[in-house]
């Protein structure tokens, strides 16, 4: 481990406990609402070490993935053809970002309504929401494709098929992932709020409103911070993966 | 191979081909020369088939003929997110080994596994000429081929563009800003005028391509630079 990684990954993260717990001597706030670090840190271990959050983060990261997943199916496919077809592309532009526009939270109730307060509201609204990212983003990728591209398919006369597996949609995999990146971080947090809001007795979010309502403060930093862990730690298998399938794209 | 009658082109109001009349042959090598923005590469975009709002009439001597369209800047023409190899067949249906014969005659077999990112713009024009070849194309447009390599890698690409053309003598339209090139290359030289395009003079070379230096090389180039500098009065 070089010097860099010990600095961004030991130094300045203790230097930030350090700044809290300084904090919390200093009574700067109520040690109800600030408690000692030292406390947040044991308790954050022994959430750990008793894998008491094991199942709830699991069920998170179950129904971002489904959610993720659903909006891949729907959105890429969807996107190529809006932005490869430019009639398509004119005729739903307005509609889509005017649906894309209305904030997905406003959409509890209806979700609701529609799907009741189980596993299926929560990923319904995800997969509503990163599906509109991904769709949108494909789009993108298609219409910016270097139009040579498409000089040479037509001057080779390159097989249909050929043309848009691996061109179109190769083409526009930058954007794609692109999207996938702010969909993840925008589905965890729909479902985390979902978890806390809409009727949940599981998964992350209803693990820190529970810590919350009980009082149990440190246990809710704790949960924060695995929050945040988990979030980080989904972000960068995606950018992982996105490194290894778009390896073209670090040369330019 | 291709007739070109009366062939004009606009751009909204601005027109830029006027009244282009041309009968190539098969297997001719043809070099077009004109001011930078004359409508060269619109007459090309318009032989290969990539623009088809024009006036006038271009007959070929049969349908679907194959061509290949060689760009200015190479990585137009390549994928950058597949191979030297899949590149060159581009989803088409070809005899590997005839892949492999003409990868190895230009020395571009040892990078089929490459990326194109991990090759000079030299090689990768090279690469775009020699998909041209491995396709049989019969009718090859080069935009400016060698315009943005330096003179050492022109000179391999050159070599080997001649060295392949010869054996296969496919129907050649190219682009050129250097007189040089064209004089060393070409059966004709097509000087077109500034915009609207006009053309101004055709020259034919006697015993083209003849090894060592061209007999009446300077003749030739006077002739060329001559006729541009009239086009340029006029």
């Amino acid at each position: 481990m070089n010097y860099k990684r010990v600095i961004r990954y030991v130094l300045i993260p203790g230097l930030f406990f350090l700044v809290g717990t300084l904090i919390y001597y200093c009574k700067v706030f109520n040690p109800l609402m600030f408690p000692n670090p030292l406390l947040v840190g044991t308790e954050f271990f022994r959430i750990i070490i008793l894998q008491e959050t094991l199942s709830d983060m699991g069920l998170t990261f179950y129904r971002v993935l489904i959610g993720i997943a659903i909006s891949l199916v729907i959105g890429i496919p969807a996107g190529l053809a809006i932005g490869y077809f430019k009639k398509l592309y004119d005729s739903l532009e307005f509609i889509i970002d005017f649906l894309r526009s209305i904030p997905v939270t406003a959409l509890f109730p209806l979700t609701m309504l529609f799907f009741g307060i189980g596993d299926t509201a929560k990923i319904a609204l995800a997969a509503w929401l990163t599906t509109t990212i991904i769709l949108v983003n494909t789009s993108y990728g298609v219409r910016h494709l270097n139009k040579s591209y498409f000089n040479m398919a037509k001057v080779y006369n390159i097989p249909k098929p050929y043309f848009f597996k691996n061109i179109i949609f190769y083409g526009s995999l930058p954007h794609i992932f692109s999207g996938i990146r702010i969909a993840i971080s925008l589905c965890i947090i729909l479902i985390i709020v979902t978890e806390m809001f809409i009727g949940s007795v599981n998964g992350l979010g209803n693990a820190i409103i529970n810590a919350h309502l009980a009082y149990e403060i440190p246990k809710m930093y704790a949960l924060i911070i695995i929050t945040g862990i988990f979030g980080y730690a989904l972000n960068k298998v995606a950018s992982l993966i996105e490194k290894r399938v778009i390896h073209w794209t670090k040369q330019h | 191979m291709i007739e070109v009658k009366n062939l004009s082109k606009r751009f909204s109001k601005n027109a830029v081909l006027k009244g282009i009349n041309l009968s190539i042959k098969k297997g001719e090598f043809i070099s077009i020369i004109g001011p930078n923005g004359c409508g060269k590469t619109t007459l090309l975009k318009i032989l290969s088939g990539l623009d088809d709002h024009y006036l006038g009439h271009i007959k070929y001597s049969k349908e679907n003929i194959r061509k290949s369209f060689i760009f200015q800047n190479s990585d137009d023409s390549m994928l950058p997110w597949k191979t030297v190899l899949e590149n060159t067949s581009l989803g088409k249906k070809i005899s590997s080994k005839k892949v492999k014969t003409i990868l190895q005659k230009v020395d571009l077999w040892k990078f089929r596994k490459n990326y194109p990112y991990e090759l000079s713009g030299g090689m990768k024009q090279l690469l775009a000429i020699s998909r041209a070849f491995v396709y049989d194309s019969e009718l090859f447009l080069l935009d400016e081929p060698f315009s943005s390599l330096d003179h050492y890698m022109k000179t391999n690409v050159l070599k080997y563009l001649l060295e392949m053309w010869k054996e296969k003598r496919p129907t050649t339209i190219m682009i050129s800003h250097n007189i040089e090139d064209a004089v060393m290359m070409s059966d004709r030289i097509i000087i077109l005028s500034e915009r609207p395009a006009k053309i101004l003079n055709i020259i034919k070379i006697d015993n083209p391509r003849s090894k060592g230096t061209l007999p009446h090389f300077n003749k030739y180039h006077r002739e060329v630079l001559h006729t541009i500098k009239r086009g340029r009065v006029l």
